[in-house]
């Protein structure tokens, strides 16, 4: 079978502190949009970003500079020669909305703009 | 009240492109007590390697000021513009509700840089970003405003109720400077050795001033190149 992209997701403050990082601590997340799609679109909308696995102290940080942060979401190919495809993520016209479930270790951010962005097209 | 900053309390960033100095946290350099001064949020020295420099990245709500002091900076963001500013350049770009850029040394020799980024004094602009130029041969024994609320000749316009100056000050010479009432003043030594109210700083060493209505800045035996901001 051959060997499929990688999906890593970074919670950063604006500052460029990194919050959360599941490449490298292995939070597993989900993306969907306003109507429970995958299938993402860009632009302003509605996206909820489900990650579990959230440390206590993790989901604390973040939902305190909740008003500051830059989400980032990279699909790395295994083809190291392909780009890695990168969408930035945040809180455009309102700050991210943050729900935390302390039992399930689960953290929801929703924001309202996702954006690509290469090096390519600046 | 005038509290120093040395240079050596800076945070380092050693790498084969970059050397940088951060006077706040930044990137993965944090201190909780170190986050800010006023709307000031980074101050970070940097010179970044021929042909080398920062690719496409985003930014939000945050006002930033490059100055450059030695070498060229290339500026491309995701509003189509475009610019190349050597010394005696100012590049301000105001993020508002998005923005995506770079910045890259597009020269072979060295690239010598102050970023300053700030909080804006209102959220939702248009992001938007100018380019200034001054003559260095103006800001000799006088404090020269390069960014201000506003504006003018020579003068980068931002969004927040402050003035950053430069100023090349002579050995043996000194200058005087009013700090109103609840205004503070973050003071950086570029070049060369300053004292303030009779605090002295050397090269890289920075002070935050509050509550100082009179502010003599006096050279000894050096001259001083140093940038002044005044701001909320």
């Amino acid at each position: 079978m051959a060997e499929q992209p990688k999906h890593r997701l970074l919670v950063k403050h604006v500052t460029g502190r990194v919050l959360l990082d599941t490449g490298k601590t292995g939070e597993s997340f989900t993306i969907q949009d306003g109507n429970g799609d995958t299938r993402l679109g860009e632009g302003e909308g509605s996206w909820k970003v489900r990650i579990t696995g959230v440390t206590t102290a993790a989901a604390a940080e973040i939902n305190r500079l909740r008003a500051e942060l830059n989400l980032f979401h990279f699909i790395e190919q295994p083809d190291a020669e392909r780009p890695v495809r990168k969408w930035w993520m945040y809180g455009k016209h309102r700050h991210p909305e943050i729900v935390e479930d302390a039992g399930t270790a689960e953290l929801q951010i929703t924001v309202d703009a996702r954006v690509a962005y290469s090096n390519d097209a600046v | 009240m005038i509290n120093i900053y040395p240079e050596a309390s800076r945070f380092r960033t050693d790498l084969d492109w970059l050397t940088s100095r951060a006077s706040f946290s930044f990137g993965e350099h944090y201190d909780p007590d170190n986050t800010e001064f006023g709307p000031l949020r980074v101050f970070n020295d940097d010179i970044i390697g021929a042909g080398r420099g920062f690719g496409a990245h985003p930014h939000r709500e945050m006002e930033i000021v490059s100055v450059v002091l030695r070498g060229q900076l290339k500026h491309e963001d995701s509003t189509g513009r475009k610019a190349i500013t050597g010394f005696g350049g100012v590049q301000r770009m105001s993020a508002g509700t998005g923005i995506i850029h770079s910045e890259v040394n597009p020269a072979d020799e060295e690239c010598h840089i102050l970023q300053i980024w700030m909080t804006p004094s209102e959220s939702g602009l248009t992001p938007s970003y100018e380019t200034s130029s001054f003559d260095p041969e103006a800001m000799k024994g006088r404090l020269l405003p390069i960014v201000a609320r506003g504006g003018g000749e020579g003068i980068s316009d931002i969004h927040q109720d402050l003035t950053m100056y430069l100023s090349r000050l002579d050995a043996g010479k000194s200058l005087e400077f009013r700090q109103d009432a609840g205004r503070r003043v973050y003071l950086f030594i570029i070049e060369g050795s300053l004292s303030v109210n009779g605090s002295a700083l050397q090269i890289g060493d920075a002070a935050r001033i509050t509550e100082e209505p009179e502010l003599t800045l006096e050279t000894a035996g050096e001259q001083a190149f140093f940038m002044l901001i005044d701001l909320p």
